[in-house]
């Protein structure tokens, strides 16, 4: 549509003359952003050289065939991503860490939070037991890794001979007990940092919603259920997002506990790809898993936070 | 004033912290002549046997030779970090000037060797040391020590209960069957961790490679596949055997657990490499360790397997190429230092007239059946390369403990061959 220029209505709007003061505070304001700027420049010279650059290096070798030291490389364009969906070792892999994610979630979820409630009453040598809840987080996984070997593997069988009992407590042994062993051990490890997520939780919900409810009548039944689990809504949102990444992330525990096996029946995802890039020498084709990796993270994360956001909303 | 110097300084600060990152950045990191003269060396070393005994007699011989050369060791783990820690220093161009490789893994890392075929040190060596680990003819490594691999065996056990050496499989088997009929356990097992990859090779060496000695450049050809081979199948069958007779819960078993249980004589057999004797006799110094060859099928195919284990590369990129093709001739021609290495690491050394004083029943056994003839290991391992043997033992671990078939191991391996990066073409 043409416009005719002569129907147009003439704008004329007189702009107020601009001041000195609004010039020179403009000119502050310009000096000071440069000067922010320049001090965001470490940072994002960190963000881009350690991520930024890494993260384009990776998606482009993803479409190469790239082994990871050979001075040469091929585009083989979507090669690599059309075999991710027909290699079963990845399927696999992916299935542990996903059923270890969930279970995770759950178990230490749960957990956390019933500790937290029953630390944060009035029980005897409630800090005491809140250290020793918290005291494994401070190992490394690879030092985890080592103890539940050890444990199953030379205590508890001991313990077993001891008392004369015949219970298999040799669960990294067997591809049917590898998960439960796994579980057990990460478990042991991080419900105290959790449960620590729920106490702070817990003692920043007022008092006197509690008070109200107790002389409205409302049984401790009904202040947990109507009080304290909706209030704790951004904690549990927090300990979800953070536990169920973490289960999806995992490597160190493995490695020093089951090295994946017995069989690849514990090979967690990321150690598969850690495998193909640096054992079997297939590093364009790892780049290609990671990438489909991260893409499976940030959809996972999304819909968590967009479902959890939304119930703390609604709450 | 007060707001302009703190801006100036806050700006000023910036500058610095970003100029140190980039010289940082742009730093070099792999090693140089300090302000004495003196060049330091960087050595990646995997040997885990008396490293601290090791690395003091090298460092003084070099010093003694070299007074302006000085070696800085950096340890690995040959079976976890090894690959990833070479993979990344040779991308990040950060290769040491020195690197220990295994006879074998060469043909993975020859673009970033040097070329030390015209060197006068390397007609030190007989042709056929040269040859076992030349790549297209041309020298990259040092050649250093073998390691032998067999049948370890507790001689009291065996003695007292009037055993001979088996000589082939069945035989072995019968010797498995006596020992338990007598309360012993026969075999140790390490499943947890390398045992099964590392026995694959053994094993395929004696009944494989003796019969084919391109079988792995046939399986790459698609010649020839597990599936379809008896020999392999033989191979993977032999697991269910040692598994049928070996000491509680191999899965959970680690070398390090294995080694003492070999030393308690808990067990009277184990399938393993020389490397493992050092660890068994600080457990137990005073235990008696035969030898025997792996026993294969048939007769003649029984032999003790031989395997060039560390040898000395340097570096392409080195920026001291004098420096470390002098220390490399060190490696070559003292003899002195190669004996007392070997001494400590507790294995054989590939340096002519070079030989071990440790006084062993099994060091014995070793040159006894050294003479009538080894097969060597390397001939496998290049052809089907480590990271394919390990996930082969992924696949009879499976197999053993009921999650797959028999054939549907031997598939699921045929199927890998895609997944995997063969060193030879």
């Amino acid at each position: 549509m043409n416009l005719d220029r002569k129907n147009t209505p003439s704008i004329s709007v007189n702009l107020p003359a601009k001041p000195a003061a609004s010039v020179q505070k403009k000119k502050r304001m310009k000096a000071g952003t440069f000067q922010y700027l320049i001090l965001l420049l470490p940072p994002l010279l960190f963000f881009v050289v350690g991520m930024v650059i890494p993260l384009i290096m990776g998606i482009y070798n993803s479409f190469t065939d790239w082994d990871g030291l050979s001075l040469e490389k091929n585009w083989i364009g979507l090669t690599n991503y059309m075999e991710i969906f027909k290699d079963e070792m990845f399927l696999n892999s992916f299935k542990f860490t996903a059923m270890f994610m969930v279970f995770n979630t759950l178990i230490q979820n749960v957990a956390a939070f019933l500790f937290a409630v029953m630390l944060d009453s009035n029980i005897k040598g409630k800090n005491f037991y809140r250290t020793i809840i918290f005291a494994p987080v401070l190992l490394s996984p690879i030092l985890v890794g080592q103890i539940w070997t050890k444990m199953y593997g030379t205590i508890l069988p001991s313990i077993n001979d001891m008392l004369g009992l015949s219970i298999n407590f040799n669960f990294f042994s067997s591809p049917d007990t590898v998960m439960t062993g796994l579980l057990i051990a990460n478990n042991w490890q991080w419900i105290g940092y959790w449960m620590l997520i729920y106490l702070a939780g817990l003692q920043a919900v007022p008092k006197d919603i509690y008070e109200a409810c107790t002389v409205d009548g409302g049984s401790w039944w009904q202040k947990f259920i109507h009080i304290t689990i909706p209030m704790l809504g951004p904690s549990i949102t927090i300990c979800t997002i953070g536990i169920a990444t973490g289960s999806l992330k995992v490597y160190e525990l493995i490695v020093a506990s089951t090295g994946g096996g017995p069989g690849d029946s514990s090979k967690s995802t990321i150690m598969y790809i850690y495998d193909s890039a640096f054992m079997s020498q297939q590093s364009s084709y790892a780049s290609a898993m990671s990438v489909i990796f991260l893409l499976v993270l940030l959809v996972f994360a999304f819909i968590q936070l967009k479902v959890l956001r939304k119930r703390e909303v609604e709450l | 004033m007060k707001r302009f110097v703190s801006k100036w300084f806050g700006l000023f600060m910036a500058i610095m912290l970003v100029g140190s990152i980039l010289a940082a950045c742009g730093s070099n990191s792999t090693g140089g002549a300090s302000k004495d003269g003196k060049v330091t060396l960087k050595v990646l070393d995997w040997n885990n046997t008396n490293t601290k005994e090791t690395e003091k007699l090298i460092q003084d011989t070099v010093e003694k030779e070299l007074p302006n050369v000085k070696l800085e060791f950096e340890y690995i783990n040959w079976d976890t970090d090894f690959s990833s820690t070479m993979q990344t220093r040779i991308a990040g161009r950060q290769l040491p000037d020195i690197v220990m490789i295994k006879g074998g893994d060469h043909p993975k890392y020859t673009e970033h060797l040097m070329d030390l075929s015209n060197e006068e040190f390397m007609n030190e060596f007989p042709e056929d040391i040269r040859k076992a680990l030349q790549i297209n003819g041309k020298d990259y490594a040092v050649p250093y020590t073998s390691n032998f691999q067999g049948v370890f065996y507790n001689k009291r056990i065996f003695d007292e209960n009037n055993i001979e050496i088996p000589k082939t499989w069945d035989e072995l088997m019968a010797v498995a069957e006596k020992l338990e009929s007598n309360g012993i356990t026969p075999f140790t097992a390490h499943f947890k961790d390398y045992q099964i990859g590392n026995s694959f090779n053994q094993f395929a060496t004696v009944e494989v490679f003796s019969k084919n000695p391109a079988w792995g450049d046939d399986l790459q050809e698609g010649k020839e596949a597990f599936a379809k081979s008896p020999e392999f199948k033989t191979v993977f069958e032999h697991f269910e055997d040692v598994y049928k007779y070996s000491n509680k819960d191999p899965f959970g078993v680690d070398f390090t657990g294995a080694a003492e249980k070999f030393a308690k004589e808990e067990t009277a057999m184990w399938i393993i490499g020389t490397w493992s004797t050092a660890q068994v006799l600080k457990n137990n110094p005073d235990l008696e360790i035969g030898f025997f060859p792996t026993p294969a099928t048939e007769e003649q195919n029984t032999k003790i397997i031989m395997q060039p284990d560390h040898t000395f590369s340097g570096s392409k990129i080195t920026k001291h190429p004098e420096e470390v093709k002098k220390v490399l001739e060190i490696f070559a021609t003292n003899k002195d230092m190669a004996k007392q290495y070997i001494d400590n690491v507790q294995t054989d050394s590939l340096i002519p007239d070079v030989v071990s004083n440790v006084d062993a029943p099994f060091v014995e056994d070793i040159n006894n059946y050294k003479s009538i003839g080894a097969a060597n290991a390397n001939v496998g391992n290049v052809q089907i390369p480590w990271p394919y043997q390990e996930q082969a033992g992924s696949y009879i671990a499976e197999w053993l403990l009921g999650k797959k078939s028999l054939d549907e191991a031997l598939k699921a391996t045929d199927d890998y061959k895609s997944k995997v990066k063969f060193s030879t073409k």
